[in-house]
Formats: structure tokens, sequence, C-alpha cells
């Protein structure tokens, strides 16, 4: 297979699995990276677990939506053109059905079936999450004690005060650039 | 309360571009700030009825407000304005982050820099979901979620399987329930 064709294999691969992720991905993206890891590292073996935790980091360490981290992979994969169309592919289609179900949704809102959807899917979506916590905290902080403290010391603060989760990030970033994570 | 005309498409195209690389680690404080407080788009309630939808549905949260808010302005072509404010700029983002790790990514100060961010980051999710797993309430909502965290964290279940089994089971149970 040359070059191109190749190319085009990974990026359709891409545009494929974010376009059904799109679409299944409740809880939203935070809560979809245990799903997106098992696909990257386990399963395509595109890039090791460090470097998935790494992409994790520098996505956070530029202003915009979690979505961000979708980008990120994307072009470690494939470069510009599978930034682009992973995040595109990961908006769209959950954008569409957003769009024609958000007014079925609101005249329906009395309905029992609606109700009972919106409660059933909200443990779920809460399970996910913790998922999403647990695997990121082990994956980015395997074999430092530093990085687990700093994991430990930003759940302590985010849940007992209200200070801005960009000091967490700045701290935490500081002590990387000085060696000691 | 003085609510000024409808947004032209433009001006939510603006709006949401603003908002969409305003914040770190999350966009939705900011894009609450511009559609209430700042815009006046939306009331409260409004933007609360919105935003519980917008969550409610898969895929980014803050990339599905932007939709219903650009839909309810200008139909099909507001949504699109929206949502193109949304994504053009982190896109934009994206392409410089990128190029900047394939060139510097690999220096050992850049490499511990990520290491600082992703243990913050990771504590950050781990937080957020502890305080939404405070709001569950009853037993078997507690069971569904911790079969959700197992099938995810520690078997390793493709999220679209555990969905497949979990999901109905979850909803039928909503349903039968004695209320």
């Amino acid at each position: 297979m040359d070059q191109a064709a190749m190319n085009s294999g990974l990026l359709l691969n891409l545009i494929s699995y974010f376009a059904l992720l799109s679409l299944i991905s409740f809880g939203g993206v935070s809560a979809s990276l245990p799903e997106i890891h098992r696909y990257f590292v386990e399963q395509q073996h595109w890039m090791g677990s460090e470097e998935f935790a790494r992409l994790f980091g520098i996505a956070n360490a530029a202003p915009g939506p979690n979505m961000m981290v979708v980008g990120v992979l994307g072009y470690q994969v494939a470069g510009p053109a599978g930034a682009i169309l992973s995040f595109v592919a990961m908006a769209l289609p959950s954008s569409i059905l957003a769009y024609y179900l958000g007014g079925i949704w609101q005249r329906f809102r009395d309905r029992p079936w609606r109700i009972a959807t919106q409660a059933g899917l909200a443990p779920l979506t809460i399970g996910l999450l913790l998922a999403s916590g647990y695997v990121l905290t082990l994956t980015a902080d395997h074999g430092s004690w530093v990085a687990y403290a700093i994991s430990g010391c930003t759940v302590l603060l985010f849940m007992a005060t209200r200070i801005h989760p960009l000091w967490c990030l700045g701290a935490g970033a500081l002590l990387g650039v000085f060696g000691w994570v | 309360m003085n609510r000024p005309d409808v947004p032209p498409p433009a001006e939510l195209f603006l709006g949401f571009a603003k908002a969409s690389i305003s914040g770190f680690g999350g966009v939705l404080p900011f894009a609450r700030h511009m559609l209430v407080e700042d815009k006046k788009w939306l009331s409260e309630q409004e933007f609360t009825d919105l935003f519980s939808f917008s969550q409610f549905m898969p895929g980014a949260n803050v990339v599905n407000l932007s939709v219903c808010v650009g839909s309810r302005f200008h139909g099909p072509l507001g949504a699109f304005a929206a949502l193109m404010g949304m994504l053009v700029p982190p896109i934009i983002v994206i392409l410089l982050l990128g190029a900047f790790y394939v060139e510097f990514g690999q220096t050992s100060l850049m490499q511990g820099l990520f290491r600082g961010l992703g243990a913050a980051a990771a504590g950050l999710v781990l937080g957020t979901a502890l305080k939404m797993g405070r709001t569950l309430r009853g037993a078997m909502p507690i069971l569904f979620a911790a079969l959700a965290f197992a099938a995810i964290a520690w078997l390793r279940v493709p999220l679209i399987l555990m969905l497949a089994v979990l999901a109905p089971l979850s909803i039928g149970y909503q349903w039968i329930r004695p209320r």
C-alpha cells in the first residue's frame, strides 16, 4: 500500500470512529476519554499510554473546550488533516442530533418516557465520568508520587473550595517545568 | 427586562468564537457569562433549560449549547453560525499546539510541563465526577453508576457495549419505579 492510500485509510478510520463516538458520548468528551484511550492505545496501537497522557496534558495547556483533546490526538496520528477531521467528526453528528431533537425534547418535557430516559442516563454518565477520572489519573500519574500528589490536591481543592481550576493547572505545570513530576 | 433584538448570525458567530477560547479547562462559564450577563440573549431560566438539554445529549455540551442557541434565533443558519464560532478558533489553536508539540514536545522541559498539566487536569476530571456523584440518590442509581464505572475503568469494555446493556436497564428501572 502506498503512502497516500495508507494516509487516507487512517483519516477514514479517525472520521468513522469519532463520528460514531459523537453519537454515544453521553456525559461529554471528558467522560469518553477511557473509551478513546482504549481505542487509540489498546486497539489501534497508535501511541503508548504515556504519550496519550502527555497529549491530554497539552490539550489542557491551551484555552478552549474539553473537546480540544480530540483534535490534538488526531494531529498526532495523522497530522493537520487528522486534527481537523477528527475534531469536526466529533462535533458534527451530535450537533445535528441536538438541532433536530432540541424542539422535540421541549415539546415532550412532561412525558414519562422522556423523564425516565433522562433519569436513567444520569447515573451512567456519572459512572462514566468517574471512570474517566480514575483512568486518567492512573495514566497521567504513573510512576510518580508527585504527580499523584498534584492530582490529589487538585481533587481536594476543587471539591472543598471555590478556587479557579486554572490555579491547579498552573501549579502542576510549574512543578513539571522544574522537573519534579 | 429589556431584551435586545434578535442577534444577527454574524453576532452569534463572534460571540461564540470569543467564548470558545476564553477559558482554560472548559468553556461553559464563559458561554454562560456571554449569553446571560454580557449580551443578554437568554434569561437565566432559558439558559438553564437549554444547558440541561445540551448536557443530557451526547457530544460536547458547549457545542450542543451553541447549536441550540443559534437555532433558536435563526434556525439552521443561526445554528451553523454559532457552531462555526464554537469550532473554528479551537481548530486554529489545535493546529498551533500540534505543530508546537511535534517541534518542541520532546525536550525534557516540555515533557515535564505536560506531565504536570496532565496530573492536574486528571484531578479536575476526578473532582468534577465526585461532585456530580454526590447528587446520586437511591440504591439502584448508585448501583448503575458503579456498574458503568466498573465496566469502563476495570473491565475496559467498549463504551457502546456498556451503553447497550446498561442504558435499557437503567431507563427501564426509572420507568417502572414507583413514584
